[in-house]
């Protein structure tokens, strides 16, 4: 029981361990697994990241203004949701171009509640990729 | 004048001290702990929440509960005799016990059993106290107490017995199991809700300003010694805190009376014969 | 008039970290009945496997069964799997895995004795231990990215590399925590309120565990000498030093003695792995789909888990069984709650470290 006594005595003066998150920011490593980015002018449309993707997170889906990459045979657009994505990176170690095409980087998600209806364009786009 | 400022702000004193003694706990901890005003932002999120009535006589007693402590620590203020101060707290402890008795709840009743009987244990040392300070300055009244010099020294094994009966008023380890919140949900507090938990909650306040109130009259007419008596007891109290778990109700009315009892007797019987 | 009483330990209770519900029948305080309930956190993971997602994403979906043992359950199921598509894993790979494994042991065995401490009602000590488990969680996130879901193993191997430096930084914090296990056995022998709290109380003899088929650091403290590191061939643990630990009171202190040691063994096999990590791939590609029928066992931080994994030759799986460890241990639960006190009950359920989010998959 002393040694708790005497570590609580020394405790008070001492600073605390605890972080005034998130009035305090907090740097994030380079490693973190963060939101995937997608740079459009080098990506061939294998569509290797949406077979890979565990919930299903990238959709490619078809759209009346596609892009002037000439790898864009069929006309599609590349869809992707942060929050049904797990951050685990397979989208990044399938695709054949992992640096230009499709990279993650360490910046955190935004923060949603179920009354901003995040996911309700989301819902269409599924729709239309089925049909 | 300043009595009757002092006797209507005693609640508002209690819930400064007790929102201090949360971020003392916290830094012990290592942690940074709420901001100072924290008791009386959750008064206001208190009164905004629904309030249920099981049965009126349960709320009647809540709240009688908390204007008798108030009563109490209006004489101390006032000066009054102490044996009456401390049969009046008795019964603010007793209407607490009943209002637990009275719902048909499980954690209710083990709560009030368990303040019923550690009543048992440290009542006797309270009035033991009475009675050594009627030997040493002739009378019960705090008035005269507060005039006479400090009698810590003839005292000085109450004063130790004193110190193990703090724990249990204000629900600190060793001595929480009455309100043994992992265990039974905080026992007689469970039932109460909105704006009649909050009389509880000042109750709370309002046994910090009793104990420690009763803990100066130690010191006498030293002002002095007596802030320095108070400042020492709360930061022995708060470190024994943090450094022990909560014992079971069979071992704690075993220590307090064996330890408590034994050493007021032999203080009383020392006075009597020295 | 009745002379029992029926106090619940409900479904939802402070001292609960997940929903379970118990309902003791109590003479003045002393148990003398109990019925227990578990089921609640029911998400049919075991049905989603077969249908809604292939075979190489399974191993996503079975780590968010639990939330401690999740790597336990990623890696049993991609060896099952890696035995259907006989593919060879590379030692490189092999050492890193155990390398994890072993953090997540430590990390899960110091959150039972914080929680532990808490349901005693000594809350500085749960700080304490809470406060120096962010070292292995600042650990954890450097080498895999994330705090506890990892996401680390994939069919063939591991995702990520380790680099020097991070592994001179790992060995510099594992040292750290190392000096504050050692402060904590010392607390947790000597302190007087804890003696009364722990020793004597939910005591589990060697018979019973042997009858009601006790496993994990439950049965290690009973005396019964299993532990399924002993027993397989697939991860190196006997080259890296692993030790059994056992002792022979059975009661909360005992469980609460080996896991402080269990940790101890953890941090020394994790530094032997760092001072020689071989040379090698971390990867191996695989073909095929899977198809015929494989049976794992590994050591979870709470016992023994076991995955049976069955396979026809397409994507889809047609069956997926998890055995939880919590699960087989609930019988010895209902055992030794008989003739306590209740104000001993919340202390009790939490030495057992029960992780319901398992039990009802």
């Amino acid at each position: 029981m002393f040694t708790s006594l005497f570590k609580a005595l020394t405790n008070l003066f001492k600073k605390p361990q605890t972080i005034d998150y998130p009035v305090t920011p907090i740097e994030k490593d380079k490693d973190y697994r963060g939101l995937i980015e997608y740079g459009e002018e080098s990506c061939i449309y294998c569509m290797k990241c949406e077979k890979a993707c565990p919930p299903g997170a990238i959709l490619f889906v078809k759209t009346d203004t596609p892009s002037e990459n000439e790898k864009n045979k069929k006309g599609l657009k590349y869809n992707y949701n942060p929050y049904l994505c797990i951050y685990c990176g397979e989208c990044v170690r399938a695709c054949p171009k992992p640096e230009e095409a499709l990279w993650q980087s360490n910046k955190k998600p935004e923060v949603a509640v179920r009354g901003d209806n995040v996911n309700s364009d989301w819902f269409e786009l599924e729709k239309l990729h089925k049909s | 004048m300043i009595e009757m400022l002092l006797i209507f702000l005693a609640p508002i004193i209690g819930g400064f001290v007790y929102g201090f003694e949360r971020i003392v706990r916290a830094r012990m901890q290592n942690r940074q702990g709420p901001p100072l005003l924290q008791p009386f932002y959750d008064m206001l999120k208190l009164i905004d929440k629904q309030a249920f009535i099981v049965n009126p006589y349960h709320s009647i007693l809540g709240i009688m509960h908390f204007f008798t402590l108030w009563v109490v620590v209006a004489f101390i203020i006032l000066g009054q005799n102490l044996l009456y101060v401390i049969f009046l707290h008795l019964l603010s402890t007793i209407f607490l016990i009943l209002a637990g008795f009275s719902v048909k709840s499980i954690y209710s009743h083990i709560g009030s059993n368990r303040e019923l009987l550690a009543m048992i244990a440290y009542e006797p040392i309270l009035i033991m106290l009475a009675v050594a300070f009627f030997m040493i300055n002739g009378s019960f009244d705090i008035s005269a107490i507060r005039e006479n010099p400090s009698s810590i020294f003839p005292l000085i094994l109450l004063f130790l017995a004193f110190l193990m009966v703090i724990p249990i008023k204000l629900k600190k380890s060793p001595f929480d199991a009455t309100e043994a919140h992992q265990e039974i949900v905080g026992g007689v507090e469970v039932e109460f809700s909105g704006v009649f938990f909050e009389f509880l909650y000042m109750a709370k306040w309002l046994e910090y300003f009793f104990v420690y109130s009763l803990l100066v009259l130690f010191a006498g007419n030293n002002l002095i010694f007596a802030i320095v008596l108070a400042l020492f007891t709360f930061l022995v109290v708060n470190l024994v805190d943090n450094a022990t778990a909560r014992i079971k109700m069979n071992h704690l009315i075993k220590i307090v009376v064996t330890i408590g009892l034994t050493l007021g007797m032999l203080n009383l019987i020392g006075l009597a014969y020295v | 008039m009745k002379k029992t009483i029926n106090i619940p330990l409900g479904s939802q209770h402070i001292s609960l970290l997940e929903p379970v519900r118990f309902k003791f029948e109590c003479e003045n305080e002393k148990i003398v009945g109990v019925d227990s309930d578990v089921g609640f956190v029911h998400r049919g993971v075991e049905k989603a496997c077969t249908t809604r997602f292939k075979y190489d994403a399974v191993g996503y979906v079975v780590a968010r069964v639990c939330g401690l043992c999740a790597i336990t359950h990623s890696l049993s199921y991609t060896v099952a799997i890696e035995q259907l598509l006989d593919v060879e894993v590379s030692k490189k790979a092999k050492y890193l895995r155990v390398l994890l494994l072993e953090l997540d042991r430590i990390h899960s065995h110091m959150l039972c004795l914080s929680h532990t401490c808490e349901s005693a009602g000594f809350e500085a000590m749960f700080m304490r231990i809470m406060g120096d488990r962010e070292l292995i969680m600042e650990i954890q996130e450097l080498l895999t990215g994330n705090r506890i879901q990892f996401d680390y193993i994939s069919i063939g191997g591991v995702n990520r590399d380790i680099s020097l430096e991070t592994a001179k930084k790992i060995v510099n914090s594992l040292d750290i925590v190392k000096q504050k296990v050692l402060g904590y056995i010392d607390e947790f022998t000597n302190n007087w309120s804890l003696s009364l709290k722990f020793k004597g109380i939910g005591a589990l003899t060697l018979d019973e565990a042997y009858r009601f088929n006790a496993i994990g650091p439950l049965a290690r403290a009973s005396g019964l000498h299993i532990d399924v590191r002993n027993e397989i061939e697939y991860l190196p643990y006997k080259e890296l030093g692993f030790k059994m630990q056992t002792h022979t009171d059975g009661d909360i202190n005992a469980r609460n003695i080996i896991r402080l040691n269990e940790i101890l063994n953890s941090l020394e096999m994790c530094n032997n792995i760092l001072a020689g990590v071989p040379e090698g791939e971390i990867v191996v590609k695989s073909k095929g789909k899977p198809s015929g029928e494989s049976l794992v066992r590994f050591e979870a931080p709470r016992g023994e888990l076991m995955y049976f994994v069955k396979g026809n030759a397409t994507a889809m799986l047609d069956r997926v069984r998890i055995k939880t460890p919590t699960f087989s241990s609930i019988p010895a639960f209902s055992h030794i709650f008989m003739g306590e006190n209740y104000a001993d009950a919340p202390a009790i359920l939490a030495s057992f470290d029960p992780c319901l989010s398992c039990t009802a998959k």
